[in-house]
């Protein structure tokens, strides 16, 4: 396993060894695919917007200053590219973010917030995979940015600073958005699984 | 301290960013809050589950490929490749010469007149500079047509680069 850190690999890559971008490619593959995975809603164009982000990296690799960690920039390259093709495909991209919850949800909260002690909480009834299969349609249900968020944070153990960076956006903003869309989901998981008296 | 924790303080402490101890100390002892924890439990462990999409395995080759047929541009800053692709330009050219007979072409071209526009290909002759250029440099042996086919041909080429890695350069991140 190749031990050299991501600088002297960058070095490499640019003074012309083609081969150690494979090792980067390596490195980061998951957090790009974990990026694609949640933001593309549609599988068979996931494989070919990959290539893209990794041609992206390479081709601008020698413009990477080192102020941020690689891996905030590797999001930021992917991010960008799964918005750009997004913006091609015409499809919605900052539905229902900024404004204030529906009446709906803000209820919905509200009953939750104040689960009376002997109810158990509807979630402990489901079985880990379903509870998975929901959750994953209900992930691409939400608003692209929220998915982006939740990936960065849960998965890929970004903080809200990094995750601003990533997206361009405050870092205040980051924090409302990644609590607004674990309580939108849990309430859509509450909502599917409702408790049996 | 009586009052509940928030949401969102539900949330933080699940994050493991929660540091005031009266809330910490509060979450401890408050069934009621302890049940809103259990709550948001199970959703977070689902949410650190990767996705289960993953591309096929020849992703790096792919990219690899694409790398290595992009390496050969842009010409112009790869003197070493521009070089390459003059001398197969030249050699290509030399080779077809003998059956292309230019010169036997043209002068039957001239001749003929453009049915729409009325023009005559005599109009277009002013335009050429191949008899002047071989009138200066008769007597050597240098094979002037070739010579200014080959450096438009190149000029073309390199234009194309250009404008290729112009292209591939739009839209790229800003540096970080």
């Amino acid at each position: 396993m190749d031990t050299r850190d991501d600088k002297t690999l960058i070095e490499s890559i640019l003074a012309g060894d083609q081969g150690d971008f494979a090792l980067l490619l390596a490195r980061y593959q998951k957090l790009v695919v974990h990026l694609v995975a949640r933001m593309i809603p549609r599988a068979s164009d996931r494989e070919d917007l990959c290539q893209e982000i990794f041609l992206r990296i390479y081709r601008s690799l020698g413009e990477f200053e080192h102020k941020s960690k690689l891996s905030t920039w590797v999001a930021t390259v992917a991010h960008n590219t799964c918005i750009n093709y997004l913006q091609k495909k015409r499809l919605p991209l900052y539905e229902d973010l900024a404004g204030p919850e529906s009446d709906e949800n803000a209820e919905a909260s509200r009953r939750l917030e104040w689960v009376p002690a002997a109810e158990a909480s509807p979630l402990e009834h489901v079985e880990a995979r379903d509870l998975r299969a929901t959750l994953q349609r209900e992930i691409d249900a939400l608003p692209l940015t929220f998915r982006a968020i939740l990936t960065l944070f849960h998965l890929e153990e970004m903080s809200y600073s990094e995750i601003a960076e990533v997206t361009a956006l405050p870092e205040g903003t980051v924090k409302s958005y990644l609590f607004r869309a674990r309580r939108l989901l849990r309430d859509r998981l509450a909502a599917q699984y409702p408790v049996e008296a | 301290m009586k009052q509940h924790l928030n949401d969102a303080e539900l949330q933080l402490y699940l994050d493991g960013r929660l540091e005031e101890r009266e809330k910490l100390d509060h979450l401890r002892g408050c069934p009621l809050c302890q049940e809103r924890l259990d709550g948001y439990e199970p959703l977070f462990a689902a949410l650190a589950v990767e996705p289960e999409w993953s591309p096929s395995p020849a992703l790096t080759e792919k990219v690899m490929r694409k790398i290595r047929r992009e390496s050969l541009g842009p010409l112009s800053e790869n003197l070493l490749h521009s070089l390459i692709l003059m001398g197969g330009i030249i050699a290509a050219f030399r080779i077809a010469l003998p059956f292309l007979h230019p010169r036997t072409y043209l002068t039957e071209m001239r001749g003929l007149r453009l049915p729409e526009s009325g023009l005559s290909w005599e109009w277009f002759r002013h335009l050429n500079i191949l008899p002047q250029l071989e009138e200066y440099f008769r007597g050597t042996t240098l094979p002037i047509n070739s010579l200014v086919l080959l450096g438009g041909a190149l000029l073309l080429v390199l234009l194309l680069d250009q404008l290729i890695a112009l292209a591939r350069r739009h839209d790229l991140p800003q540096s970080r």
